[in-house]
């Protein structure tokens, strides 16, 4: 064999090497069933923040009347101190408190009279989103390997608003019913406020009178 | 190991190239790489175009290198950015495993990498990254898919590239929403590499074996817009819903036509001009930044789709 001809075969290889090294075969039933990250535990991680950590946020929300005009009268103030909001986003979440009496059970929502010229509605339904994270002020992105543990928070914690919060509560709940509520609530700033506007329900109770 | 190999063996046949290199700043302020996953993608090309010309603008010589989606073509762009001794790279990844040790070898070089769109699984391999909250976006848009199909339906989805973090963050941010509601059911799931024409293919396929299917989510407006092709050529648009990500012209005319049905606004300019000027910022001696700044991004439906038409 000529040395021109082991050169061409010797820099064949060398190319079929590298192209085969630089292949990665992905199964795609694996990567759906990839955990999350092997070294985040996202269900201890919420259960702390809901059981240690966010039961003094929830009782710092703002009042629901104070929070309305306030967003009416002087909106800076109201977003500057009362919101929380994550990147580059006009998407502002808040925790917000009240009372009142059950209007309404809606597909949807829950209708609450809280006096003569405010309504809210309680989500039952569409439980999503990143209303309840943010709104807390509690969870650091930077505290994260990747955006996935950060976003599957939201998703834990509106399940534990779904089995622990909203469907004990539809148990007893009937129309005229009174009752005290914390919520977080998503409102973008460019846009009108919704009205009424809704609250993801995180605490409910059943209020006896006034 | 294997990615050792790789680098070795590309490094040994680009001797002579690296032998004949000289640094040369071309211009004052020095120069910027941008690093793009695929150019074969116009929505990529308009990420990569869009921080070149901000780059130039802040004073700086911008040179766009195009991965087509290959880790291996992108290390070797990594070691010429480095051997060639560029002062920034403005960067697409290809994987978000797989690519950061190419943000970590040029970390080790001294030259700071900000990734925008597409995430690497690390803290602080690049100096920060600048990221669309796919996840976010696609919990709204499963919002609105299950309102549209009213919580009934057998439906398919695309995925994009297996390896990417924005594939899942967006196919995981919308079963969050759709698993919720036990009358909507998925009966296949496939990759298309957010590639228009493989979305074609693969919808044919998947019409071929599920012939009733009444929606399809695709995770970019470009294998939605081929999943259409294919749904068109059954002749069955008015049967199956087609909803897509990304806000790309084509998919937003789609939708002012009433052919797909929603997709995701991405502000791909925004990202990329605002990832220019944070390495400016870090080039001017700037070192605080956060790990990650998520980029909030907007439903679009034939509701409000007129707000996004030029």
């Amino acid at each position: 064999m000529s040395k021109k001809a082991v050169n061409y075969i010797a820099g064949s290889l060398l190319v079929v090497v590298v192209i085969v090294l630089s292949i990665d075969i992905h199964s795609l039933d694996r990567e759906r069933r990839r955990p999350v990250s092997e070294a985040f535990d996202v269900e201890e991680y919420v259960g702390h923040l809901w059981e240690n950590l966010m039961p003094e946020r929830l009782a710092e929300a703002a009042d629901l009347s104070y929070l309305l005009e306030l967003l009416g009268e002087d909106p800076d103030e109201a977003f500057d101190n009362y919101s929380h909001k994550l990147g580059i986003s006009n998407t502002y979440y808040f925790y917000v408190s009240g009372s009142g009496v059950v209007e309404g059970i809606g597909e949807e929502t829950v209708t609450v009279t809280v006096n003569e010229t405010i309504t809210t509605e309680l989500e039952t339904t569409f439980v999503f989103g990143n209303a309840v994270r943010d709104g807390s002020g509690l969870v650091d992105i930077d505290e994260f390997l990747n955006m996935m543990d950060f976003n599957m928070v939201s998703v834990y914690l509106n399940r534990k608003v779904k089995s622990e919060v909203i469907e004990p509560f539809m148990e007893e709940l009937e129309p005229g019913t009174r009752i005290r509520f914390t919520g977080a609530a998503e409102i973008n700033r460019l846009q009108d406020l919704p009205d009424p506007l809704r609250l993801i329900p995180i605490q409910i109770s059943v209020s006896d009178g006034e | 190991m294997r990615r050792d190999l790789v680098t070795l063996l590309i490094l040994i046949l680009l001797v002579p190239t690296l032998m004949c290199c000289q640094r040369n700043r071309g211009s004052e302020k020095g120069r910027m790489a941008v690093v793009i996953s695929t150019l074969n993608n116009p929505w990529f090309v308009v990420l990569g175009e869009s921080a070149a010309s901000k780059a130039k603008e802040l004073g700086y010589d911008a040179v766009i290198y195009d991965s087509q989606n290959n880790s291996a073509r992108e290390a070797e762009h990594f070691d010429n950015i480095i051997a060639m001794g560029y002062d920034a790279i403005l960067f697409n990844p290809t994987d978000a495993d797989g690519s950061v040790g190419n943000v970590l070898r040029a970390r080790e070089a001294g030259i700071p990498t900000f990734c925008m769109d597409r995430e690497i699984n690390s803290r602080d391999a690049a100096v920060t990254q600048l990221l669309s909250d796919n996840f976010t976006g696609c919990v709204k848009l499963g919002q609105h898919f299950v309102r549209e199909m009213n919580q009934q339906g057998t439906y398919v989805e695309i995925l994009g590239l297996v390896g990417d973090n924005n594939t899942w963050n967006r196919s995981r941010g919308f079963h969050s929403v759709v698993d919720e509601f036990p009358g909507l059911r998925m009966v296949a799931q496939q990759s298309a590499d957010f590639d228009r024409n493989t979305a074609m293919e693969v919808m044919e396929s998947m019409l071929q074996a599920h012939p009733d299917i009444d929606a399809v989510f695709a995770g970019n407006d470009a294998m939605a817009l081929g999943a259409y092709q294919a749904v068109l050529a059954a002749g069955k648009t008015d049967q199956i819903k087609v909803f897509g990500f990304d806000g790309s012209d084509d998919a937003l005319r789609s939708i002012d036509a009433g052919r797909l049905t929603a997709t995701v606004m991405q502000f791909p300019v925004m990202m990329a001009e605002m990832s220019a000027v944070l390495a400016d910022e870090y080039l001017d001696g700037k070192r605080d930044f956060d790990s990650r700044t998520p980029v909030e991004v907007i439903l679009v439906t034939r509701d409000n789709v007129s707000e996004f038409l030029d």
